[in-house]
């Protein structure tokens, strides 16, 4: 009987590790293509201590520094941001966060809140594949799935990725068991520089009335801040595309309005906050340069220190170390991207 | 006992080859469309044809000199939205398979028209005499062709917006 069941055990464990191996074999690394597609998990080894948190898409973690807030006003912050991050998906990770740590003030990019439905699976495996497993990551997978989509190939990605073996290169290889570090708490940095020029006028939508799904998270938002002591900030990125219109403005001031929620749109502050659309984006408007999140990050810091009470905690000298650390490889990064600039004349990697 | 962990060792790599050999074609999680252009709606500027989804090269030689033009990067995945302005209209292209295609057309103001006759400006009833019935006091109609939704949005039962949209997959 021993031996039957020795022969199982050994049967399971042998399955499982091959199964395992392939898995990792097979599922996209993120490591030189598609890099945003890993800041989601970047997050674990950074959780605790963060008094900000930046929830949103591109237009959170390309605009906003968090080793700037720190530089010049203590704050600690990260910006847990993803590429079309959707509102829902905000909502989750504001929710996955909480598991780790409850910050004084957490930030809201309202761009999402002109996709009222799930958009594309691309774009939900860049968010999605990179959370830890938790009730919460169950919830955002149901509610960000499109028609096409399985809950399986989320528990067991080896589903959704077993026919890319034909695609594997050496980095899937390289990056079998590790990751390198590529954001800065999020932020994901950008050095060069290309001047906006003349930005389309925008296309006229049928319905400007923004979704209901959209208010539903954003509601939830609100009550899991509320509950838990947190202030809520809702902001709009300076971005001149893709646009964002006068009509969803206007909804979102009256929902702060309503709630009693502070609502920026730094595209209305530019003259404030000194960005200079030929000099501060790297993609002529849709996000910033390195130049431009500082700026922004520079007067946002002010606010959040003025207006939110958001203390300086440079005297901590646990916390300065590792800021400290995070310090040299926001200057490591930035000098190898103006390193290209000089020899390449062109940023065509962060590192 | 050997010859049992042998069959469990097979199985599991037959399991595993199996799943490896299963699919075919790209899997790159990347956005992807497709399509072919039968009796579509197409937007006409001098020799120009303008079909979604067709090749953006050769209609932007035979279009000529654009005012404008402006580059959008994706947020993630490669490939590149650009926006041609030719003053009476934009014409949008997305990239696919290293190629640029024709993702839209935008009317932007009374100097061009659709080859049904239909421009900014257009009454309502002109638009349903031209493309079909739609829903009383509505504000837009939508008409679709196999890789073209039409859009026209209205006020006041005046056209104040015509565009060709590309039917693509998210």
């Amino acid at each position: 009987m021993k031996k039957r069941i020795v022969k199982i055990v050994i049967c399971v464990v042998l399955l499982a590790a091959t199964l395992f191996l392939l898995q990792k074999l097979l599922v996209p690394k993120y490591a030189t293509t598609n890099e945003e597609g890993i800041l989601s998990s970047e997050y674990y080894a950074n959780a605790g201590n963060n008094d900000v948190l930046f929830i949103g898409d591109c237009e959170v973690y390309t605009n906003f520094s968090p080793v700037k807030l720190w530089r010049d006003y203590g704050i600690t912050s990260y910006i847990r941001g993803t590429p079309q991050q959707l509102t829902w998906q905000s909502y989750y990770l504001l929710e996955d966060t909480l598991r780790y740590e409850t910050p004084k003030v957490v930030v809201f990019n309202v761009l999402a809140m002109k996709y009222a439905e799930p958009q594309n699976e691309a774009y939900n495996r860049l968010t999605l594949d990179g959370m830890k497993w938790s009730r919460t990551k169950l919830d955002a997978v149901k509610a960000s799935m499109t028609d096409e989509e399985t809950v399986a190939s989320y528990i067991f990605p080896l589903l959704r990725f077993h026919s890319r073996w034909n695609e594997l290169s050496s980095e899937d290889i390289n990056y079998l068991f590790r990751t390198e570090k590529l954001s800065h708490n999020g932020y994901l940095m950008r050095v060069d520089a290309k001047p906006a020029g003349q930005v389309p006028d925008p296309v006229p939508l049928p319905d400007y009335t923004i979704g209901h799904k959209c208010w539903e998270y954003l509601d939830k938002i609100r009550e899991t801040c509320e509950q838990k002591g947190i202030k809520l900030v809702l902001i709009k990125a300076p971005s001149l595309y893709p646009a964002w219109y006068d009509q969803w403005d206007k909804q979102v001031v009256e929902y702060a309005a309503k709630y009693g929620l502070e609502y920026i749109n730094f595209y209305t502050l530019a003259d404030e906050t000194g960005i200079d659309y030929n000099t501060d984006t790297y993609d002529a408007g849709l996000h910033l340069n390195l130049s431009g999140a500082e700026k922004l990050s520079a007067w946002f810091g002010k606010y959040l220190k003025e207006k939110c009470g958001v203390e300086d905690r440079r005297s901590d000298a646990a916390l300065a170390a590792e800021w400290a650390e995070r310090e040299e490889f926001y200057e490591f990064m930035k000098e190898a991207q103006y390193k290209q600039l000089r020899e390449e004349g062109a940023v065509t990697r962060y590192k | 006992m050997r010859k049992k962990i042998s069959a469990v060792i097979a199985l599991v790599l037959v399991l595993a080859i199996t799943l490896c050999a299963c699919g075919s074609g790209s899997n790159s999680v990347t956005p992807n469309n497709s399509g072919s252009n039968t009796k579509d709606f197409v937007f006409k500027s001098g020799s120009a044809t303008i079909a979604m989804k067709a090749e953006a090269e050769p209609l932007l030689k035979a279009l000529g000199a654009y005012k404008n033009s402006y580059e959008a990067p994706s947020c993630a995945f490669d490939g590149m939205d650009k926006i041609y302005s030719y003053g009476g209209f934009d014409l949008m292209t997305y990239t696919q398979n290293g190629k640029d295609l024709v993702s839209g057309v935008v009317l932007r103001d009374d100097t061009v028209e659709t080859p049904e006759g239909i421009a900014i400006g257009s009454s309502a009833d002109a638009v349903k005499k031209a493309y079909g019935e739609f829903e009383k006091d509505a504000t837009s109609a939508t008409y679709k062709s196999e890789n073209c939704k039409l859009l026209i949005i209205f006020e006041n039962g005046v056209v104040t917006s015509v565009q060709y949209i590309a039917l693509v997959e998210k």
